[in-house]
């Protein structure tokens, strides 16, 4: 089977499913290009599980397309026992990626090798390939361990090694991180980091945590309502946020209703500190001129950035 | 990335995956502990109500028979239902659809392997039978009774047809327990079509009741009806495998 060239190692046009008479996925367009560390963002009931589902070729979509590096990942065929053609996907491209879906599907009764020869066997790959994607996630001295005795954390580790066998060129992962302790989190995130530079590998994931998003992402789109609402590449959604900064001043008092007067949405914290919030970047030279020039005594100012996650809540929650 | 020439795996590699899965689990234990338990159950019943230094060739036949029964009415059956249920319980209790159908598997493969799998239990649980049996009748020859075990030679020959009529029984379980995750709705189909063994298989509609076939293949009055119970059992059996497979693979939906 030939490839046809693309700039994308996944894409998504048109995707449209219907649950129990509800429309979870509404005309979905997204194109993840190759490289990149795309993050998935929604709060729960949006549809990301099921996009999820849908890229992995769990769930047909009802209408719209999935290329996974330039081949479609469904096609449409009439069963035997269907009235109608339904989209059935072609299980041979599942070779080139990798999925985790939601809670790790792992076997108590298997030990950690046991469990990854399962899908070298389904793959056809060599048993070397075990210990490769163990020592991938630091778990080669747990190989001969039985998995119910593994804790949360080593349980998602091994369901990501389970996803990096054959080294796919694409990863789906449902919340990578789920249930791992700050430094279990740190270490997939790095490795999830430099995949891409490493191996080539592109890397489309959903999460909640947005501080993750602006640690491991290029690129990120939210999806509210079953459609894409906001899609944007990290740096530039960066240059375009604003910021918010925190006055030291003589009176307080006095430069909040000066800030007020022009403009500003200003806040006094204590009789000596004011905080502007959602201030752009070339306002604030004019904020400290003014302050100056009205014979508020500035003895300090520091800013922060909106972060992702005030962006996300502010735009994007009800 | 490695890429397979064949990148489907073919039904021998999926067969070993699905046999790995069985691993420290109580499958295995139950191939040879349930034909175990009716040996052992039949030779309990013979020490304590018979004669043992009386025992005549009817007296072995009968207890071969007694096996035999013992086993296709009632064991074989619970049998079938605890092996399918726990070799689809395995992807019901620990998400496995979701982990199966996201790798390069075809569902009708996945399906016909873990049938197959059935298959090669159920076979081997006919076999660890019969083999149990002889060491019974070895236990009861050390226990005083005469030694007899041509009538045992006889009923290996009746093995494989109690395989072959065992076959709808299998596609039916294998069907009910691919589809429902909590095992007690395949107990229950188990449960309730053993009940009525004895009273269908014994009357004219027995060729209706795919569940009285394999007492039919043993325990049928004559030759004529044993080999009319196999070859509708095959019948059967050939079309309940193409529909049941067509059906699994169209509506199953990971879970």
């Amino acid at each position: 089977m030939l490839s046809q060239p693309s700039e994308n190692a996944l894409a998504l046009n048109q995707i449209s499913k219907t649950y129990a008479g509800k429309q979870v996925l509404s005309q979905l367009n997204l194109a993840v290009p190759y490289g990149s560390v795309y993050a998935f963002l929604g709060n729960n009931g949006e549809g990301k599980s099921t996009t999820i589902r849908v890229l992995t070729g769990l769930e047909a979509p009802d209408a719209g397309s999935v290329t996974i590096c330039g081949d479609n990942l469904y096609a449409k065929r009439r069963s035997l026992l269907s009235r109608s053609a339904r989209f059935v996907p072609d299980y041979r491209l599942l070779h080139r990626l990798g999925g985790l879906i939601d809670a790790p599907s792992l076997y108590p009764n298997l030990t950690a090798a046991e469990f990854l020869s399962i899908g070298c066997g389904i793959k056809g790959l060599p048993v070397s390939e075990i210990d490769r994607v163990l020592a991938v996630v630091s778990l080669t001295d747990a190989a001969k361990r039985l998995i119910g005795q593994f804790s949360l954390g080593m349980k998602q580790r091994l369901a990501i090694a389970h996803t990096l066998l054959g080294d796919p060129k694409l990863l789906i992962l449902d919340e990578p991180t789920n249930g791992l302790d700050p430094s279990g989190i740190r270490d997939i995130r790095q490795l999830l980091s430099e995949l891409p530079a490493s191996t080539g590998t592109t890397i489309f994931f959903s999460t909640h945590n947005l501080d993750e998003v602006e640690k491991m992402a290029t690129r990120f789109a939210v999806l509210k309502d079953g459609r894409i609402r906001f899609e944007s590449d990290i740096p530039s959604w960066k240059a375009a946020q604003q910021f918010n900064m925190t006055l030291e001043v003589g009176d307080a008092n006095a430069a909040h209703t000066v800030l007020l007067k022009h403009g500003f949405q200003s806040t006094m914290t204590n009789p000596n500190t004011v905080r502007v919030e959602g201030l752009p970047r070339d306002e604030q030279p004019r904020l400290h001129a003014l302050l100056v020039n009205e014979g508020i005594e500035l003895f300090q100012s520091y800013q922060s950035k909106t972060s992702l996650e005030q962006w996300f809540t502010n735009e994007h929650t009800d | 990335m490695n890429i397979p020439i064949n990148p489907f795996p073919g039904l021998s590699r999926l067969l070993a995956v699905e046999c790995l899965k069985l691993k420290r689990t109580s499958t295995l234990l139950m191939v040879f502990a349930l034909p175990l338990l009716v040996a052992l159950f039949s030779t309990g019943l013979a020490v304590k109500s018979q004669n043992l230094a009386g025992f005549d060739a009817q007296a072995w036949q009968r207890w071969w028979m007694g096996v035999m029964a013992l086993w296709s009415y009632f064991m074989l059956p619970m049998f079938i239902a605890l092996i399918t249920g726990a070799i689809n319980g395995n992807e019901h209790k620990n998400h496995g659809w979701r982990l199966m159908l996201a790798l390069p598997v075809n569902l009708y493969s996945l399906y016909i392997a873990k049938l197959l799998l059935g298959v090669l239990l159920t076979a081997s649980a006919l076999l660890w039978l019969w083999l149990s049996g002889l060491l019974a009748t070895l236990l009861m020859t050390a226990l005083g009774a005469p030694g007899e075990t041509e009538y045992g030679m006889v009923l290996l020959s009746a093995m494989p047809a109690l395989m072959l009529t065992s076959l709808p029984v299998l596609i039916i379980q294998h069907a009910v327990s691919w589809r429902f995750g909590n095992i007690i709705v395949p107990l229950s189909v188990a449960v309730m079509a053993t009940m009525g063994i004895v009273q269908i298989g014994s009357s004219e509609y027995w060729v209706w009741y795919p569940w009285s076939y394999m007492t039919m293949s043993v325990m049928g009055g004559t030759e004529e009806l044993r080999h009319h119970a196999v070859w509708l059992s095959l019948a059967v059996a050939t079309g309940l495998f193409w529909l049941s497979t067509l059906l699994a693979a169209s509506h199953k939906r990971a879970g």
